[in-house]
């Protein structure tokens, strides 16, 4: 029985090989690769296809109202919307430090979200 | 009177101004935004610094690094201040500048460019049609969403199949549009195939190829676009046409180099990368006054901007030990199936090998890159699995290869 | 032969059942056509014969979809629920906030009455004096018995006085009209070998000379050979003789519509903008009130200045004695960085004129842009702006034998304006035949820019005619202080200026070079939206057409009005610049 299949553009060279995966319990058949990375690339979007997840929250008292924000680490992908979603309605008062934890563990994935930047306080 | 100074605290202007500053070079940043950082402020998405960090930073981690080096050097930055004048008198620049603070007049011996480019309007492509509200540039809406957290409507037309457009696809999508259709005239996504899966695929984007806008709609606000199908040449098919109702209109059709500056003082424009012209260690065609980043030419990945930078400085440091030049200089001209090339051409005695960036005309697997010479002779062929034109290639040239030539070429070809 | 038949022979050469009615000079038509050419034909002969005054065209036009009937209703409406709400009680009432209605108001405020301006957009002159060359013309073209003639001539030399009074940039460049190859191209077959170049280079120049000194234009000169290019070095290398126009001048119509506004409003005159006429209250053969969006105005006086608009107000107040066609000019605009590529506004003449090419040159701006255009296009809906890739293409090609290595890839803008004139061609000012305290000032066409400051002038004297008592206003001040721009300010002003306010320093639009001290004080001056602090700065006028600087531009309008970001308008209320916020989430 057809398990899973799906159609990728392998993103490890410009190339862009357009790779058609198909799992059926064990056994994936990757076909249209060009390379070994390309190989291992459609076996992990099978398997397990993982996203960095980069947005914003609102910040008070610093040079712009957002604050742009990311996953420590890439988290499985049909969670990015979950997260997108968990954004919402967060806010943050500067400062802010580059790598500072703004939300723990999101949704679940055992990953933080953390700030991409240093935010002052600015004086008004 | 200072040693350098870098017009531009992005990214390259960053890394050229720490280069030189670690060597203890009397350095000065001039920024017109209010912080340092450039662009990547609203590049906020990750995919940064693969090359040199060997990591998949944000814009603003990747732009942070430098940052923080040009703070610990104690670098001099001038914030929120425009380059009104440049006055080129031989070995002496004065620059004219101007902040809230002051009017600054600032002279300096050497003098770095890096300004950047800018986007290029609908006007530029020809689109028809009304002028109303809701007609923005890409590069304007991914600032407006990520600085800002404001989007430019509900249901949005983005036309363009680059890098920008798809990453500022992908935002709209996440942050909360109605609708949003992609467009281009290409026969696919002309971007890196990254981002063509984790903006446009992994969410199911809705894209058309072949398609041009050929005229806006609305009159106060966008109530939508005509769209027709393109041929291969990009010429309207007739009976095509369809309209598509939207709100918004974004246009993500190419960066454009900011010489306006590099012009007043007549620095040689290149029209095929529509940035100055440079030799080896991108200096213009006027002495003493350097190029890099995107303003030269527009770069797929900012580490290979930066590479221009750190380059720069050393020519800075030739120039500034008066190290003697060629009496004629070799130009490096885009051959066979090649568009552009940077540098145009080498000029200072070295030995050290010249890192060359050109754009190919058309797309092919198993691309022999070759460089020849006046005679037509092949000085030194290299390998690609696969070239095309939105892919900038970078190769590197022993200069002992090309030392005895007038004149070589960049070609590209089909593996035979 | 009467003008009953003249009309008849007329109506005769088109396949249609065409009623018509002759009052005052007036022709009335009516029936049905199938093509809006034929509907702009007719009219134009009937409106060409001489004694007819005015051409109403009631024709209906089958390719054009009827939008009146609905238009009128929801004035009907309006009309009903405003007509009790009294705004003021005024001397007089001007309708139409455009080039000709700013100048009358102006003019106007040299007197002791009570003067309201009323415009139906968010802004002053954002018709057709918004989206023209900026050309003063020198008054060779109108026809010699013309009151376009007469007000043509007038206009252009009060302008060095009128600019210096209220501070906007005018330049008397000159123009040139270019004598080629192609000029006489048609006649080609009848002047064989050396008379071809004997006309075109003697014969022809002195005949379009004589023409401008019959008009009252002086100073015309005749070029040929390296005469022309010491003055225009770029001009075509073909061209044969060339007739040199010193007078004409360049300004910027905005900015001097701006300029007469504030000027106007300073010496006591109101200007009351978002406010769109709806009806008149009429009593005998008299208006007492005019109707708008807003309430009545109550008055004893009307002046017409409504543009394209002028036969709708009309009809509304019972004074239609013409129709407008609307004509539309297509415009491109080139980048600031090939400033002086071309001197003067140079021109090419062709004999005959092609009907639908006719007008147009290569001009400077007072800015240091270079502007192509406009074309002319007869279109049936007044509100049309667009610009096809077409037409684009089609001015491209069509002014490049006036510069031919013109560098068109500093294309930067372009833009269209549609132009008011009505059947007779002639500008129409003067009182209403059938209503008594209604000044017309309609037809206002090309050229209608460098007649302006006559037509003000003319129409005092109308007022006057027509029984108004005008006192001086002893406390007129015709100064008016532009914004100060840093990009035109010497480094030690710019210096005395950042250190009374730092905003003179914070240059927001690198291309144009404008610093928020100047948008702060468009926006004093009444700026609302982001349209408006662009023709009162110059900010996003550059090459980036403000991809970059929008956005604090925005920013600045905000904290001034004190409304969030995305609350800002491009021009009109229903054109938010931004509409949508990130995850419904407020900042």
């Amino acid at each position: 029985m057809l398990e899973k299949a799906l159609e990728v553009i392998c993103i490890r060279c410009p190339k862009g090989c357009r790779i058609k995966i198909e799992k059926k319990g064990e056994n994936i058949k990757i076909e249209g690769y060009e390379c070994p990375l390309g190989k291992t690339y459609a076996e992990e979007e099978i398997t397990n296809p993982k996203r960095v997840v980069t947005s914003t929250v609102r910040i008070l008292g610093a040079i712009h109202p957002r604050l742009p924000v990311r996953t420590l680490y890439p988290i499985p992908k049909y969670k990015v919307k979950d997260v997108i979603n968990a954004l919402r309605g967060i806010v943050i008062e500067a400062p802010v430090r580059k790598g500072q934890i703004i939300i723990d563990n999101v949704c679940g994935t055992g990953v933080p979200i953390i700030a991409e930047r240093d935010m002052e306080r600015v004086k008004e | 009177m200072k040693d350098v100074i870098v017009i531009g605290g992005g990214p390259s202007g960053l890394a050229a101004a720490s280069s030189l500053a670690e060597k203890g070079y009397n350095v000065a940043i001039i920024e017109r935004k209010e912080e340092l950082g450039g662009i990547l402020d609203q590049c906020i998405h990750d995919g940064f610094g693969t090359k040199i960090f060997r990591k998949a930073l944000s814009g603003p981690e990747f732009v942070d690094h430098y940052i923080d080096k040009i703070n610990k050097l104690g670098v001099d930055v001038y914030l929120e201040s425009f380059v009104k004048t440049i006055d080129v008198e031989g070995d002496l620049k004065k620059v004219i500048c101007i902040s809230p603070k002051d009017v600054n007049k600032l002279e300096t011996r050497a003098l770095i460019f890096a300004v950047g480019c800018r986007e290029k309007t609908p006007f530029e492509i020809k689109v028809g049609g009304t002028r109303p509200a809701g007609v923005y540039t890409a590069g304007m809406v991914q600032r407006l969403i990520n600085i800002y957290g404001i989007l430019p409507g509900k249901n949005v037309l983005l036309v363009g199949g680059g890098d920008v457009g798809m990453i500022v696809a992908r935002h709209l999508y996440l942050e909360g549009v109605e609708s949003i259709l992609v467009v281009y005239p290409e026969d696919f996504f002309v971007g890196l195939p990254r981002n063509v899966q984790q903006c446009i695929l992994d969410f199911n984007i809705p894209y058309r190829p072949r398609t041009i806008v050929k005229e806006i709609v609305g009159k106060k606000r966008v109530e939508g676009a005509m769209l027709t199908k393109v041929d291969k040449n990009w010429n309207p098919i007739p009976g095509t046409e369809e309209f598509y109702k939207c709100d918004s209109i974004i246009f993500s059709v190419g960066l454009v180099p900011y010489t306006g500056k590099l012009e007043e003082i007549n620095a040689k424009i290149d029209p095929k990368t529509r940035g100055p012209e440079v030799n080896e260690f991108f200096e213009t065609s006027v002495p003493g006054i350097f190029a890099v980043g995107n303003l030269v030419q527009i770069f797929d990945y900012v580490d290979d901007a930066v590479e221009s930078a750190l380059i720069s400085a050393e020519g800075v440091e030739k120039y500034l030990a008066k190290v003697p030049k060629r009496t004629t200089p070799i130009k490096i001209n885009p051959g066979n199936n090649v568009l552009s090339v940077i540098p145009q051409r080498i000029e200072w005695e070295d030995n050290k090998d010249i890192i060359s960036f050109f754009r190919p005309a058309i797309t092919i697997k198993n691309a022999i890159l070759e460089l020849t010479n006046e005679k037509n002779e092949v000085l030194k062929t290299f390998r690609r699995p696969f070239v095309r034109p939105s892919t900038l290639e970078r190769i590197k040239i022993s200069r002992k290869v090309v030392l005895s030539s007038k004149e070589v070429f960049l070609n590209v070809r089909e593996s035979s | 032969m009467s003008l009953e038949s003249k009309v008849k022979k007329i109506i005769g050469k088109f396949p249609y059942n065409i009623s018509f009615k002759i009052k005052d000079n007036i022709v009335f038509l009516e029936g049905v056509v199938e093509k809006y050419e034929e509907w702009v034909e007719i009219g134009l002969e009937i409106g060409g014969i001489k004694g007819v005054e005015g051409v109403v065209n009631k024709i209906i036009c089958k390719e054009i979809p009827e939008k009146q009937t609905e238009k009128d209703e929801k004035r009907k409406e309006i009309f009903e629920k405003m007509k009790e709400k009294i705004i003021g009680s005024y001397d007089i009432v001007i309708i139409g906030g455009g080039i000709i209605g700013t100048a009358i108001a102006r003019e106007l405020s040299r007197y002791k009455v009570k003067v309201a301006l009323i415009e139906k957009e968010p802004d002053v002159g954002l018709g057709a004096s918004r989206a023209n060359n900026g050309m003063i013309h020198p008054g060779i073209a109108p026809p010699k018995d013309s009151l376009k003639r007469i007000l043509n001539i007038r206009g252009n030399a009060m302008y060095d006085e009128l600019t210096e009074e209220l501070g906007v940039r005018f330049k008397r460049v000159g123009s040139l009209l270019l004598i080629t190859p192609r000029t006489l191209e048609r006649y080609k077959k009848y002047l064989r070998g050396p008379l071809f170049k004997l006309v075109s280079k003697y014969i022809l120049p002195w005949i379009v000379k004589q023409k401008g000194v019959r008009n009252g234009v002086k100073g015309i000169k005749i070029l040929r050979g390296k005469e022309i290019f010491e003055i225009e070095p770029k001009a075509n290398k073909d061209t044969i003789a060339a007739v040199y126009i010193p007078s004409t001048g360049i300004v910027d119509p905005y900015e001097l519509t701006i300029a007469l506004a504030e000027n106007a409003v300073a010496n006591g005159v109101e200007i009351h903008l978002n406010t769109e006429v709806v009806g008149f209250i009429k009593s005998n053969l008299s208006i007492e009130g005019v109707v708008t969006t807003k309430g009545v105005y109550l008055c004893k006086y009307v002046i017409n200045t409504a543009g394209v608009y002028a036969d709708e107000i009309a009809e509304m107040a019972g004074a239609r004695e013409y129709t407008i066609h609307p004509r539309k000019g297509v415009i491109l605009l080139f980048s600031k960085d090939i400033e002086g590529w071309i001197r003067h506004c140079t021109a090419e003449l062709r004999f005959p004129q092609p009907k639908t090419t006719k007008g147009g040159n290569i001009n400077p701006t007072i800015h240091g842009n270079i502007i192509w255009g406009p074309t002319a296009v007869e279109i049936p809906d007044k509100s049309d702006t667009s610009v096809k890739k077409e037409e684009i293409d089609f001015v491209l090609k069509k002014f490049s034998t006036i510069a031919p290595n013109f560098p068109k890839n500093k294309l930067i803008r372009y833009f269209a304006g549609v132009r008011a004139p009505t059947f007779t061609e002639d500008f129409i000012i003067r009182p209403a035949k059938w209503v008594k305290n209604f000044l017309h000032v309609a037809g206002i066409q090309s050229p209608g820019l460098a007649s302006a400051p006559a037509i003000a002038e003319y129409v005092i004297n109308l007022l006057r005619k027509m029984e108004l008592k005008l006192d001086p206003n002893p406390n007129f001040n015709p100064r008016r202080e532009p914004i100060p721009s840093v990009a035109e300010m010497s480094l030690e002003e710019l210096e005395r200026k950042i250190k009374e306010d730092p905003r003179w320093g914070r240059i927001v639009c690198p291309c144009e070079m404008v610093s928020e001290a100047e948008i702060v004080e468009a926006i004093r001056r009444g700026a609302r939206s982001i349209d408006a602090i662009k023709r009162r700065t110059r900010a996003m006028m550059g090459f980036c057409q403000g991809s970059y600087c929008i956005l604090k531009i925005a920013k600045i309008l905000a904290r001034e009005l004190k409304i969030p970001l995305n609350e800002v308008v491009k021009e009109w209320k229903e054109s938010k610049l931004f509409d949508g916020i990130v995850r419904g989430e407020s900042s």
